[in-house]
């Protein structure tokens, strides 16, 4: 039963808007005031959220602006209902996170009607579980973190799935620059029923992406916290992005075990080519038997009809995709402090992300709701 | 919003030279505009009123449960139609005029029903009523004119009025 939380400091009309939801088949909870539905949402994570605006204390925009910023609560459909209806109002509204913004007073089957639009909007055909993608570089310096940032980024992009980006190279993660964001001391030693500590981890980025940078201080995770914090991102979000150090460290078998997707990035060098399919054994061997394997060429300079061909001998594997390769961009980027699909999205490389962002869409939304497709 | 008084209220947007206030005004069987052109009281009392910055009308800067607010300094008033009184069908309302009126950092375009000769002399602030009807009107801001403010009926102080321009 999809769950309904009305905010509003005048009862009698949480209890009306409350009786048109629960009649559409909502299980319905009520607050009389922002800091009571902030608890009651962190609580019980609604699915719909009718938001009053004027309320003494904490209003609506600051409720809302608190709602979207938590990972656990970020996914609700927002309704701001209010008598505030000049169009400063409806902007201010929409601005804070609202989708919906109807002046009072309403047609209540015009709202249901609203709601079920803005639901059936959300999230269609996603799995209950987030898809779990591994970033992860056969050679050092090929640009994992860039693409995982970047990747991340157009997932996350107008809110249309809830991304985190993960960043697991613990002593050497760089996710936490590339996307300007600062990094938590430590990670919570129990994620699992450390909640509130999961979500001071996390940093949400201006794009919306919520982002999990290596902490700069703390023992390293053991693997059973790290497969916790895994879990709870999963649970929070469409897609979990993990950036890793190369060749995985003692974090291999978790991490494989628990990713759909694993994006396996080489170079055409003959060195790298070698021992391809010696991690690609090590690979299967630890993931789950659904792992699929998208292996994605980088650095590809010169003739690579050639190139592609010689890689997919090595691998016996098809590539999903040949990355142009540019240093110019790379280094731009680096120099304006924003990721490429940020900052130049019309670039070869942005694009190349872009369409790999549209691609993994499409292959997760085929996905029967447990089970990925060869 | 929750009420304070059990009266019949009327919910208004009163603007004056550097706020937006929303607020409830209890008035009882009487529309709001009755209120505001009674001169034998120079304020009104608001509930549950939520202040903005003309600079940033859309945002909530305070929120006060009762607030006083001094006709004299108020520019313009929103209300819906039921706040104000339709205009008699006679001599000095038969005639409908676009109306543009421009007051300190706000501009009113609207509807004005005045009689078919009008003397502009009876829109200084001596005439009968310190709040004239605007109906179906729109105020800019000058500073956000980008940002419209609509309402069934705006009333614009005249004493605060700079000038009305009027057309047939």
């Amino acid at each position: 039963m999809p769950k309904a939380l009305v905010i509003d400091d005048h009862a009698s009309l949480t209890t009306m808007v409350g009786l048109f939801l629960s009649d559409a088949g909502f299980s319905v909870k009520a607050a009389v005031s922002g800091p009571e539905g902030l608890d009651k949402a962190m609580a019980e994570p609604p699915d719909v959220v009718i938001l009053d605006i004027m309320m003494p204390g904490m209003d609506g925009y600051q409720v809302c602006r608190r709602l979207r910023s938590d990972p656990r609560t970020a996914r609700a459909v927002i309704v701001a209902l209010t008598a505030r209806g000049q169009p400063v109002d409806v902007d201010m509204a929409l601005r804070s996170g609202a989708d919906l913004h109807m002046t009072k007073p309403f047609k209540g089957s015009f709202l249901l009607e609203e709601i079920e639009r803005l639901c059936a909007e959300r999230r269609p055909m996603m799995s209950p579980q987030g898809f779990q993608i591994l970033v992860l570089e056969l050679e050092e310096a090929v640009g994992a973190t860039t693409l995982a940032c970047n990747l991340a980024l157009c997932l996350a992009a107008e809110g249309k799935h809830l991304t985190a980006l993960a960043d697991m190279a613990v002593a050497s993660g760089q996710t936490a620059d590339c996307l300007g964001l600062g990094a938590p001391d430590a990670w919570p030693t129990a994620p699992l029923e450390d909640t509130e500590g999961m979500v001071a981890s996390l940093v949400r980025h201006s794009s919306g992406l919520f982002a999990l940078p290596s902490p700069s201080k703390g023992n390293r995770p053991t693997p059973d916290q790290v497969n916790e914090l895994l879990r709870v991102l999963r649970e929070w979000h469409d897609y979990v992005i993990v950036d890793t150090e190369l060749n995985l460290g003692p974090l291999a078998p978790t991490l494989l075990s628990s990713s759909t997707l694993i994006l396996l990035l080489l170079t055409p060098e003959p060195k790298v080519l070698k021992t391809a399919q010696t991690s690609l054994a090590a690979i299967r061997r630890l993931g789950s038997p659904t792992l699929q394997i998208w292996p994605i060429l980088c650095k590809a300079q010169s003739d690579q009809i050639t190139t592609r061909e010689r890689a997919e001998k090595a691998l016996k594997l098809p590539l999903k995709m040949v990355v142009p390769w540019s240093p110019e961009e790379f280094e731009a980027a680096k120099a304006g402090g924003k990721p490429l699909v940020l900052g130049d999205p019309q670039s070869p490389l942005a694009a190349a992300i872009q369409t790999l962002a549209a691609q993994i869409v499409e292959a997760t939304n085929m996905r029967p709701a447990q089970e990925a497709a060869r | 919003m929750s009420s304070i008084r059990s009266d019949i209220v009327a919910q208004a947007e009163f603007f004056t030279s550097t706020h937006r206030i929303i607020g409830e005004v209890p008035t009882g069987p009487k529309p709001l505009s009755d209120l505001l052109n009674d001169q034998s009281q120079s304020y009104l009392l608001a509930y549950n009123v939520y202040l903005s910055r003309l600079n940033t009308p859309g945002e909530i800067d305070a929120h006060a449960p009762v607030a006083y607010l001094s006709k004299a300094n108020l520019s313009i008033v929103i209300v819906s139609s039921r706040e104000t009184r339709s205009p008699d069908q006679g001599r000095f309302t038969e005639q409908e005029y676009e109306a543009l009126a421009t007051l300190p950092g706000i501009e009113v375009r609207g509807r004005f029903a005045g009689p078919r000769r009008i003397d502009l002399r009876s829109f200084s602030p001596a005439a009968i009523d310190p709040f004239l009807v605007l109906t179906g009107a729109t105020a800019l801001l000058t500073d956000l004119p980008e940002q419209p403010f609509q309402g069934d009926a705006i009333l614009v102080s005249r004493s605060r009025l700079e000038s009305l321009c009027l057309t047939e």
